[in-house]
């Protein structure tokens, strides 16, 4: 099983190193250090870092454990031509559970070098007890997301799982930081049970579907529009982006919290909401992006610019009423906080559309990061710091609009 | 007329020349095959000429029109290519409706149903494409590949899964089609099919090619081009 292991990760760093150019991988991990060395300089109560960096160790294995099954989808859609360990089961001479086994291990090895190790270090220096329950913790997550990704796979008791999950995880987060062993244990009895759960089969149960085309294009007038709706419902995706925004907004809930613990923020609670409910609708667009390829449409006469704005259209057609209705549920709706929701998104995806063409993965390179970093902070910080913020909004607003057309142009 | 032209073509994929030069021209009304073991270039021909990568270096035209506009291109081309299959939440109906909207076909009802019958997988319209066979999905590649109509087919592959009495039904038609005045450039290493469906070869090597023959001496002139091959 060690080969398998080996072989995964090789072709783990493969798939990165082909997205990106390898030395921007490499350095991830020192882009990682520096940054978690900031945060350390950022933040100078250790009870607050500590809680954030334990956080973060959280959800980092929550979903890279939450990929490593349901990737699957994303893969073969993205890679159709190219067949991967984890996914060559029927070929191999292997038990499915040594093979998801391997690749739990696998993506455990990866984060440890590329993320947890780097990320530990630049906070807290070489203090082995903390890695280890960083280890422990993410241990634990990764096979909870495993879990809960096999459960999902199944259909069977999702939901009851995700709430007592999330129930036990805000009772007992302190316990795990404080008890690393009895964390080890339960994430190895919860890898037990996902071994247990998992399901290579992949079938579907509807064999004939109703023709939606008709309809849609009838009311949106675009093909592209009309297919990309078709699919997102087909495949799930409308779940994704309802749990890519739920989940997020909890996070800056407790972030909100913590700035305003520490008083790094001096805007109010409805402003700094709005802004992150504008920056995670972006989730909408990059789904969209993620789920499809660009090669479907190179044999038609469309341009990628064409594809691109088609996704626009659908990711607004989405984002926007889940923005509005997010915002008008505020205590104190106002047109202002509307415009910071709509413009934070409308710049963050002028920026997607300027870096990353329609490959999502293109944002794990370093190079790529550094630039959405540095055209990303002034947004922020503008919004967080600079007292008027309509002047901002229209700034950004025009802004957008450039990077729009010149991300437009470049990619055909 | 010549319909496709190549002047000098080069593609280089880091340090791997893909293309070496090529030059090929295909007159009008041609069924033109493309032969050569893997990875002599031809996948990267018909890429090159349908838009979908830029050339290194050379000159490359499609019915006159250089590949840099590609769109104008493939209005009125259609294209199988090797290893591409439609997006995996559509059906068949809804998939090639999408193929009809976006090259605006008119007619579009009895061209589907006409297709349907044809490759006879009117039984899968309303299936699921992930859930298709390799076959179906590689007939509802080739429906969508001539919907249209088009003056110009690239076929890379095109019978791959597809069985028997498909193929020779198919064969047939696209023997037909060049007969209208339409051209085909047919990519494949299976001779005895260039040898069957095309009037005229190119045998690809390293990236250029090498000879060029009428298709049915194309399996004695492809083994003369590749003696070596296996001999060791």
């Amino acid at each position: 099983m060690w080969e398998l292991i080996k072989l995964m990760l090789k072709e783990e760093v493969r798939i990165h190193t082909h997205l990106f150019p390898p030395l921007f991988f490499f350095l991830l991990p020192l882009m990682i250090f520096i940054f978690s060395f900031f945060l350390k300089l950022m933040i100078l109560n250790v009870q607050i870092l500590t809680t954030i960096f334990f956080l973060v160790v959280f959800f980092s294995g929550l979903s890279s454990g939450g990929y490593g099954v349901q990737a699957r989808e994303i893969y073969l859609r993205k890679f159709p031509h190219l067949n991967f360990l984890l996914y060559s089961y029927l070929a191999m001479p292997i038990e499915n559970e040594k093979i998801l086994f391997s690749l739990f291990s696998k993506e455990v090895i990866f984060h440890f070098f590329w993320f947890l190790l780097p990320f530990t270090f630049g906070i807290f220096g070489f203090n082995i007890l903390t890695l280890i329950k960083a280890v422990a913790i993410f241990l634990f997550s990764n096979s909870l997301s495993f879990l809960l990704s096999n459960l999902y796979n199944r259909r069977i008791l999702f939901l009851i799982s995700l709430l007592i999950s999330a129930v036990s995880i805000f009772l007992f987060f302190n316990f795990m930081i404080a008890y690393p062993l009895l964390t080890l244990i339960s994430a190895f009895a919860l890898l037990y049970a996902s071994l247990k759960t998992v399901n290579f089969e992949y079938y579907s149960k509807k064999i004939h579907h109703r023709n939606y085309f008709d309809a849609l294009i009838k009311y949106f007038k675009s093909p592209l529009v009309s297919k990309d709706l078709i699919d997102l419902k087909r495949s799930y995706g409308i779940f994704r982006i309802a749990f890519s925004f739920i989940l997020p907004f909890i996070v800056t809930v407790f972030i909100f919290q913590i700035f305003k613990f520490i008083g790094i923020i001096s805007i109010s609670k409805d402003v700094f909401y709005s802004l992150m409910l504008g920056l995670i609708s972006v989730s909408v667009y990059a789904t969209l992006i993620e789920f499809d390829r660009w090669e479907y449409y190179a044999i038609f006469p469309l341009k990628k610019s064409d594809v691109i704005k088609s996704k626009l259209k659908t990711s607004f057609l989405i984002s926007l009423p889940l923005l509005l209705i997010s915002i008008s549920l505020m205590a104190k709706p106002s047109i202002e906080n509307f415009f910071i929701g709509i413009i934070s998104m409308l710049y963050i995806i002028s920026l997607l559309v300027y870096l990353i063409d329609l490959e999502v993965g293109l944002l794990f390179d370093t190079r790529r990061i550094i630039v959405f970093s540095l055209l990303f902070a002034p947004y922020f910080l503008s919004i967080l710091l600079f007292p008027n913020i309509l002047i901002t909004l229209l700034i950004f607003f025009l802004i957008s609009l450039l990077l729009l057309k010149f991300g437009l142009r470049r990619f055909d | 007329m010549e319909v496709i032209k190549t002047l000098n073509l080069v593609k280089k994929f880091g340090n791997v020349k893909a293309l070496n030069g090529l030059n090929l021209s295909v007159e009008e009304g041609t069924f033109y095959g493309l032969l050569g073991p893997n990875g002599s270039g031809k996948t990267t021909t018909v890429r090159i000429l349908s838009g979908q990568i830029k050339p290194t270096s050379g000159k490359a035209f499609v019915l006159g029109i250089e590949v840099s506009n590609y769109i104008k291109i493939r209005e009125n081309l259609g294209f199988v290519p090797e290893e591409e299959y439609p997006p995996s939440f559509l059906t068949p109906e809804e998939y090639l409706k999408f193929v009809c909207k976006v090259r605006k076909i008119e007619n579009w009802k009895e061209k589907m149903d006409f297709w349907f019958d044809f490759l006879d997988f009117s039984g899968y319209r309303n299936v699921l494409v992930k859930d298709l066979s390799r076959g179906t999905k590689q007939k509802l590649m080739l429906a969508q590949a001539f919907i249209h109509e088009p003056k110009v087919v690239f076929l890379d592959e095109p019978f791959i899964n597809i069985d028997p009495i498909i193929q020779r039904r198919f064969k047939k038609f696209i023997r037909d089609y060049v007969k209208k005045g339409n051209t085909i450039l047919f990519c494949t290493h299976i001779l005895s099919l260039a040898r069957e469906v095309c009037d005229k070869v190119g045998i690809m090597k390293n990236g250029k090619i090498v000879k060029e023959t009428k298709a049915k001496d194309c399996e004695k002139a492809f083994f003369k081009v590749f003696k070596d091959v296996g001999a060791h």
